[in-house]
């Protein structure tokens, strides 16, 4: 999948943001819980408070005093302290239910205290001695029930406390747990962005600088290994088109100054080889016209026989290096192949191999000098001849080569089913002295002509061949 | 009818072998000078009925020898053939302007077509 670097930042920044705003949120969602509780509690505590004072004033309440002026005094001094706390309970507002109702149970048996307190403060002296005691009991009995219920009271908010407090310390120790998850996930997430980053872009990137300063140094032979699919993956492959551009280009330069000395050696050499040749001809002719040994005058011809190949050489040396200017025309492909043909019919017919045309007539014509181009069909069409054993099959193909990226070209793919041309020696093919078939009328310079012909009407020819199965030779001529 | 020829060219054994060839015909006689300067000299004094001319001479080139010869009245008549290591018309043309049209004959040469060509040019 590709994924473009300006994604990858977007992606991994988002995570990071993300991370850090959910867990600022779950620490404010939880810390105000925390401080929830906090408020409770204090309430809660200040309920305890006020009820435990409530509980040791209600116990005062609850000692008998047998002295009833006494009695009266105290309950009047207590009574307004314990409507005081209840007042201020009530005020602090217990949302509990359980808790209100117990309270409300408090201050109904109090009030219930309280009226039957009045009662027998308000008995006279004449009054019945049994209901004064009745209602003493009664008032303690009171007393004794608003304790119980205060005591139960206690404890349900000890309870409560308990509760809270035990909230409480767990949302603190979650608090310090978003804390350090937190701090630890965005330390993660940071060390893992840092490590992407290393392998997807410090890394490739260092190693296309180092590829750089190798290639400065002159080292064409390397290559970029990055296999990513974003954009240093593309300069990665850009770069590797690079090296191989540059090889070919190095390749052809060295080729070009090659051929540059070679073609200024072989001026050289030739017109100072023809002097010393022309002598060795005109001596040898005499010799032969003036011997009477028929063995001398065998020799003589022989010799004669060198000197002319030795001079073939040196044209063919010279029509490499040296090519003559180009007499260019308006001319029909198929027609050169036509005559070209006409040519090699008897190499074709004394080793009984068949010729197959297969040529495109709505070929256009092409600038082209003809007998240049009838040269370079000859060199291919005698070499896929010599190529082939009794009964081969020769194959010309002509066709428009439209599409390409390039100029539009005429293709002629000359094939033959011979002995093909072992992979080692492909690519030396087109050098100039190098032959498969060395005889004395070959020196190795057929298809270094046809090439140099060929690149001189700005085209292009490729072999391609399989030992034992035959060769293609497909040659490329620009239409324009 | 002996015709006499004079042959300008540098390379002695050239000269003697060509010398030798014709000669062997009883048809021709050869008069030999090595450099242009020496050439121009013995066509003036003793003019031939042919020059075969080489090109690439020290002192005086072909080129120049052919000029001077053109330009004299004595010589001016004289057909020339002219005989090179350089291989192609054009070439020739471009290495020589004046000579342009001229019938030349590339080196290596085999001595009978020498004489084919000569002879063809005598009958003309």
């Amino acid at each position: 999948m590709r994924i473009k670097i300006g994604t990858k930042f977007a992606v991994i920044f988002s995570i990071l943001f993300v991370e850090i705003v959910s867990v600022m949120l779950l620490y404010f969602f939880v810390s105000s819980q925390h401080e929830h509780y906090m408020n409770k509690l204090s309430k809660e505590l200040k309920i305890l408070d006020l009820a435990k004072t409530l509980e040791r004033t209600l116990v005062q309440v609850v000692i008998p005093i047998d002295d009833m002026t006494k009695k009266k005094e105290n309950f009047i001094k207590i009574s307004a302290d314990l409507e005081n706390i209840i007042e201020k309970m009530y005020l602090l507002e217990i949302n509990n239910i359980k808790g209100r109702r117990l309270l409300n149970y408090v201050t109904s048996e109090y009030a219930q205290f309280k009226k039957t307190a009045f009662q027998l403060f308000n008995t006279s002296e004449n009054t019945d001695e049994t209901e004064i005691v009745h209602l003493a009991t009664t008032m303690d009995k009171r007393a004794v029930n608003a304790l119980r219920i205060t005591e139960q009271f206690n404890q349900f908010i000890y309870e409560e406390i308990e509760v809270l407090r035990s909230s409480q310390e767990k949302t603190k120790y979650l608090l310090y747990l978003i804390i350090l998850g937190g701090l630890l996930i965005n330390i993660m997430l940071i060390l893992g962005s840092i490590l992407f980053f290393r392998r997807t872009i410090s890394l490739p990137l260092v190693s296309l600088r180092d590829s750089v300063l190798k290639i400065g140094e002159g080292h064409l032979d390397i290559e970029v290994d990055i296999k990513l699919k974003d954009e240093i993956g593309d300069l990665a492959i850009a770069f590797n088109k690079m090296i191989d551009d540059l090889r070919s280009v190095q390749t052809q330069l060295v080729q070009a100054e090659k051929m540059a000395s070679l073609g200024q050696l072989s001026a050289g050499v030739a017109h100072e080889i023809k002097n010393p040749l022309t002598i060795i001809m005109q001596g040898i002719e005499y010799i032969k016209s003036s011997a009477t040994d028929a063995a001398v005058i065998d020799a003589a011809e022989r010799i004669k026989k060198a000197s002319l190949r030795a001079d073939k050489i040196i044209i063919g040396l010279l029509d490499y290096s040296q090519p003559a200017p180009m007499d260019v025309d308006n001319i029909d492909i198929n027609s050169i192949i036509e005559e070209t043909l006409i040519l090699t019919k008897y190499q074709a017919t004394i080793k009984n191999i068949s010729i197959i045309k297969k040529l495109d007539p709505k070929l256009p014509k092409i600038n082209i000098d003809g007998n240049l181009i009838k040269q370079v069909f000859l060199n291919i069409i005698l070499n896929a001849i010599d190529a082939l054993t009794e009964k081969g099959t020769v194959t010309i193909n002509t066709t428009i080569i439209t599409g390409q990226v390039e100029t539009e070209c005429v293709q002629i793919i000359v094939n033959d089913t011979g002995c093909g041309i072992a992979k080692e020696d492909l690519h030396k093919i087109f050098e100039p002295f190098f032959t498969t078939k060395r005889t004395k009328d070959n020196a190795g310079l057929g298809l270094a002509v046809t090439k140099g012909l060929i690149e001189r009407h700005h085209g292009t020819i490729k072999i391609e061949s399989e030992l034992g199965k035959g060769t293609n030779v497909i040659i490329n001529l620009p239409i324009s | 009818m002996i015709r006499r020829i004079l042959l300008v060219d540098d390379e002695e054994d050239f000269c003697h072998f060509v010398k030798l060839n014709l000669e062997k015909t009883g048809k021709f006689e050869i008069a030999i000078a090595n450099n242009g300067a020496v050439g121009l000299e013995m066509a003036k004094d003793n003019p031939p009925d042919l020059i075969l001319l080489d090109l690439l001479m020290p002192v005086m080139d072909g080129s120049e020898v052919a000029e001077n010869l053109l330009k004299n009245p004595v010589t001016k008549n004289i057909p020339i053939i002219f005989v090179t290591a350089l291989t192609r018309k054009k070439e020739v043309d471009s290495h020589y302007g004046t000579i342009g049209g001229r019938t030349f004959i590339a080196k290596p040469i085999a001595p009978n077509e020498l004489m084919a060509h000569i002879e063809k040019f005598m009958e003309q």
